[in-house]
């Protein structure tokens, strides 16, 4: 092949390689905002689960979130599932979306007459309708996820209980995803968090677990206090939770 | 090649809201400025207004609903009205509104000839202050001691929280962590913030009063939001299941002080008497879910008004939901 052609041929794959890149953008932003995750991304949630995260692919307008949002069972959509406040994070990219309190806590005159949202034992799935819109105002697709209810969660996480390893570490039950973004350091390094699996390398040795006590479960119970509190009941003293461990 | 390269651009380059705030309350300080919550942002912002005094007119939009669609470009089903305030001196009704389906808020002013005119962000002199990391307003009084502002918490934890900023607006927020008593559930709370809140004078201090989403409504002492402190409230009233309450407001009738409050399910008037309650509180306080009624009274005419705010002495303008949305001005209770 001559220098020449040579040239030409790179002139041909760079005129390829930039339509390809060129489709691939157009493609992305003509299809609008995407739902990337939805937290928690567990199989069976306890009857008492407060809230789901929404993760979009980029920023949210907000304002239409309620009017996209439904929570299905058997029977169809389930009222009054909600508590209809938005809160958005992560650049509006995130949306946290709480099960209604007032049928979640025992005794309350909401949880008495409508009952719990979520019920041990059935299905449910959340959808989100295609439609909502971006911070740019194109419609997102939407998206959905199934999952079974189990039994109410009432007591306070034990990080005692973590597994530690090479790999990094397994919590024992389900957590608040953002709040293992955030609130959970090994050597001071935060961990990548894949459902009950934070991931970070860790060579042999001695580290230090921090765990801020604000962490909560899927159930809203922190280590400072459950989330169904009695009036004799006293928060749990002390600042961060830590816990030293070997991997060999 | 060159129609490509336009519609390409077309979609790549985003649409620009027009103000960039969700605003989901309002409040006027006594000479006339104007605080506003923004939701999104996660910020107050003290706006300077350029009001002159006046006498208050009666107010009167028909078709709210109508209107608002038409200043932001929407459907009369979609929109929303999320604050309302009138300004103490030109006695003017502010409003914010918002196509519910999407899109940030406009900030409008009532004119004299009843037509809504949108207050552009970018036109106004105004001073923010950012509220901590991952707080989201949720309403706003002032106080004593400065801007008092309730929120929740929106990227994790349920938690209640209480903000202090001295006036003029200062760039230091103080948080306090906020504590209930839940007649319903019997039971302390930490993670109920207060969605609506109005001030009460009495005996030269001030308190605030609140609710939140499970239905007591709660009195405090303004001057006991500080900085890294626990602010306990006294319930002096369970409302009852469906009773989230929307707006709160204080008024005087034949000189006695009365509580307004609206929420999805009804309108309340509470006597003063319940507001300065000290015995009966918090696990004695007045329960309707118990058939408890004693200086609470249903105000069947009012069933319809979702938000409002005072006009003046003698009367209100309240927004009524219905088939048409309207704004209306209607007397004291």
């Amino acid at each position: 092949m001559s220098p020449l052609d040579s040239l030409r041929y790179l002139g041909v794959l760079a005129v390829v390689a930039a339509a390809f890149l060129g489709l691939s953008v157009f493609a992305a932003v003509a299809r609008g905002p995407v739902v990337v995750a939805i937290h928690p991304g567990a199989d069976v949630v306890p009857e008492n689960l407060l809230r789901f995260y929404i993760d979009f692919s980029e920023p949210m307008q907000g304002g239409d979130a309620f009017a996209h949002l439904r929570l299905v069972d058997k029977n169809g959509p389930v009222a009054d599932a909600f508590r209809e406040l938005e809160l958005w994070s992560r650049g509006q990219r995130r949306l946290m979306v709480y099960i209604h309190p007032g049928r979640i806590k025992r005794g309350l005159t909401y949880a008495t007459t409508m009952g719990p949202v979520l019920r041990e034992g059935e299905s449910f799935r959340l959808e989100i309708a295609a439609g909502m819109k971006s911070s740019s105002g194109r419609a997102g697709s939407g998206g959905a996820k199934s999952f079974r209810v189990g039994s109410a969660d009432r007591e306070m996480p034990d990080v005692a209980k973590w597994v530690c390893s090479a790999g990094g570490i397994e919590v024992d039950e389900w957590l608040d995803h953002a709040g293992l973004e955030e609130y959970v350091t090994v050597d001071g390094r935060g961990p990548t968090v894949r459902g009950r699996r934070l991931v970070l390398p860790l060579a042999p040795g001695e580290h230090v677990l921090v765990v801020d006590p604000h962490l909560e479960d899927l159930a809203g119970n922190s280590f400072v206090r459950r989330f169904e509190t009695r009036p004799e009941e006293t928060d749990r003293a002390g600042g961060v939770v830590e816990r030293r461990f070997v991997v060999r | 090649m060159s129609r490509w390269l336009c519609l390409i651009a077309l979609f790549a380059v985003p649409a620009t809201p027009q103000d960039d705030w969700f605003l989901v309350a309002l409040r006027f300080d006594a000479k006339g400025t104007l605080y506003v919550a923004d939701a999104k942002g996660g910020r107050v912002h003290a706006i300077e207004t350029t009001d002159k005094a006046a006498k208050a007119a009666k107010v009167k939009i028909d078709d709210l609903g109508a209107a608002l669609a038409k200043a932001l470009n929407g459907n009369a089903g979609d929109v929303h009205v999320y604050a309302l305030a009138v300004h103490p001196l030109s006695h003017a009704v502010y409003l914010s509104g918002s196509r519910v389906n999407g899109g940030p808020s406009t900030l409008f002013r009532v004119n004299a000839k009843g037509e809504l005119d949108a207050l552009p962000m970018k036109d106004l002199k105004m001073k923010t202050a950012a509220l901590p990391k991952g707080c989201q307003p949720l309403d706003l009084v002032v106080g004593p001691t400065g801007l008092i502002v309730s929120s929740t918490v929106r990227d994790k934890n349920f938690l209640a929280r209480l903000h202090v900023i001295a006036l003029p607006l200062a760039d230091a927020v103080g948080t306090a962590d906020s504590e209930l008593y839940h007649v319903s559930h019997e039971a302390w709370e930490t993670q109920a913030p207060l969605n609506a809140m109005t001030t009460y004078e009495k005996d030269k201090k001030t308190y605030v009063l609140g609710s939140t989403m499970c239905t007591p409504v709660v009195r405090l002492d303004a001057a006991d939001v500080v900085d890294k402190k626990k602010v306990k409230s006294s319930t002096i009233v369970e409302l009852g299941m469906g009773n989230a309450a929307v707006t709160l407001a204080v008024y005087t009738k034949e000189k006695k002080p009365m509580l307004l409050v609206s929420s999805e399910e009804a309108t309340y008037s509470i006597e003063g008497k319940v507001l300065d309650e000290a015995e009966k509180i918090n696990e004695k306080a007045i329960n309707r879910n118990k058939g408890e009624v004693d200086g609470v009274k249903v105000l069947d005419a009012w069933k319809q008004v979702s938000k409002f705010a005072l006009l003046d002495e003698v009367s209100f303008v309240v927004i009524k939901r219905g088939a048409k949305m309207s704004l209306e001005t209607v007397e004291l209770p």
